[in-house]
């Protein structure tokens, strides 16, 4: 078996022996430094305009408010459901940066070029979101999108915000359940960003590889077919579902990726076992749900990051 | 405008002197030259807008690895959609001595699952500690314990079948 010390060795021969043109990438990502910098600058603004306006908007709904207001728990809760007031439609389009991002972040064939109405839920949900969802919160949103007498188990809390991996069990055997969530702003394209005129499109747009993945492993007997399609879901946004390839292990599973409107990627990944405790151990042929379901709870909007 | 001038001048010198080990850890991580390049990009870019900060606080090369880990992890997700097989990808390095180990680590790395493939990168090509990986890539030292052990474990048993083209 290979030693510890051999394997670190061998990294560092190998890397030893790489010699990229540094030049060249330090002259690029100056370039793109400043251009990130002068977009950094237009977005502080952009947020200041709907700071400003939000503030209005909640200082006009204190005078207006009943004297039975919620309570402050109710009060959370109910930010993470759709909402449909005229107030945060509003909020969503004030702001012409988060507007025009977002029509541009949508993705080809979106609401925006089409012309056709916003969906409730684009509508409802804000255009930038600051604060990761807890590993608490992930959990308490997948147990309220799964079916009843789903069972939940060893919630791993090491990845931080914004990552939730669990055991999922449906009564057919263990499965290990992962949500990703996070803001579109974190994935950026170096060479989309360094082209001119590229400003509000550092999003890459979702597609199934050509042809599709293969296998790596031994796919169980009975296993879901590979498979890959993308799609606009109702709330608007760009969808990918997938099953996909089978590693060394014959570990493969649905995986779902939901660039929604509100500069938001929700990604899950449903496998057909799980980590014993690192190694994947399958234990069923196909991965618990449907991808039907798993759609379901990608885009659900209580996804907030 | 003589600051910026100044900062300017202070981050190509760092970007320079760092550029190449950068993109040593960032292509052992994604495997692929192209996005190992991008990568890096991306991070110096990064590394670039908030030099003012980061140099003040001392702790640029710190800075640089946890934007470099987290636009890998980020990145990579979106470039699944691309991903070919192993078999399929073109070799577009640089050339060096031993071709076949290279190609014999770099497709075992590629086996290994992306979370883990970072740890094991930083610890045993970098030989940081678990604490300071765990404080590289924010996340706990129990976690990075358990990516390194799971990584380690896939990429030992994959390079056990080549061990003869590098361990002779």
């Amino acid at each position: 078996m290979v030693k510890d010390e051999e394997l670190a060795e061998l990294m560092k021969q190998v890397a030893a022996d790489v010699y990229p043109a540094a030049g060249v990438l330090v002259n690029q990502a100056e370039q793109q430094g400043r251009r990130l910098r002068r977009r950094r600058l237009a977005w502080i603004a952009g947020g200041n305009a709907i700071v400003v306006l939000g503030i209005a908007a909640l200082a006009a709904a204190l005078v207006q408010a009943p004297s039975g207001a919620q309570p402050s728990a109710d009060r959370g809760l109910a930010s993470l459901q759709p909402a449909s007031g005229s107030g945060s439609r509003g909020a969503g389009s004030a702001g012409p940066s988060g507007t025009s991002s977002s029509a541009s972040a949508a993705g080809p064939g979106k609401s925006a070029a089409s012309g056709q109405p916003e969906s409730s839920v684009s509508a409802s949900l804000p255009t930038a979101s600051t604060k990761p969802m807890t590993v608490h919160q992930m959990l308490a949103v997948l147990r309220s999108l799964l079916p009843a007498g789903s069972e939940l188990t060893d919630a791993r809390k090491n990845y931080g915000p914004g990552t939730l991996e669990v055991n999922y069990n449906d009564g057919n055997g263990l499965a290990d359940i992962m949500v990703d969530i996070t803001p579109f702003t974190q994935v950026e394209s170096a060479k989309q960003l360094l082209q001119p005129g590229a400003s509000g499109s550092d999003v890459l747009a979702l597609s199934c590889p050509h042809p599709l993945w293969s296998d790596e492993g031994q796919r169980p007997a009975g296993a879901l077919p590979i498979s890959c399609a993308v799609r606009t879901p109702p709330g608007g946004g760009i969808e990918r579902d997938a099953v996909m390839y089978a590693d060394g292990y014959g570990f493969y599973g649905y995986g779902i990726y939901d660039q929604r409107p509100d500069h938001v990627e929700v990604f899950i990944q449903v496998g057909n076992g799980y980590f014993d405790p690192y190694l994947p151990h399958v234990d069923r042929a196909t991965p618990p749900g449907s991808m039907k379901l798993w759609e379901q709870v990608v885009e659900s909007p209580l996804w907030r990051a | 405008v003589a600051d910026r001038t100044e900062d300017g001048g202070e981050f190509r010198e760092f970007a320079s002197a760092r550029a190449g080990q950068l993109f040593r850890i960032a292509y052992l991580t994604c495997c692929d030259w192209h996005e190992a390049e991008d990568l890096v990009q991306i991070t110096l870019a990064k590394l670039y807008v908030a030099w003012h900060r980061v140099s003040k606080a001392n702790n640029a090369d710190s800075y640089a690895r946890t934007v470099l880990m987290n636009t890998y992890l980020s990145h990579r997700r979106l470039r699944r959609s691309g991903e070919l097989p192993v078999a399929a990808m073109a070799d577009t390095g640089a050339p060096v001595e031993d071709h076949d180990m290279r190609l014999a680590l770099i497709a075992a790395l590629r086996q290994v699952p992306p979370r883990s493939r970072a740890v094991v990168v930083l610890r045993h090509l970098e030989d940081h500690s678990i604490e300071s990986v765990a404080q590289l890539m924010n996340i706990s030292p129990a976690a990075v314990k358990s990516l390194n052990t799971r990584g380690l474990a896939r990429l030992r048993e994959v390079l056990d079948a080549d061990r003869t083209l590098f361990l002779s």
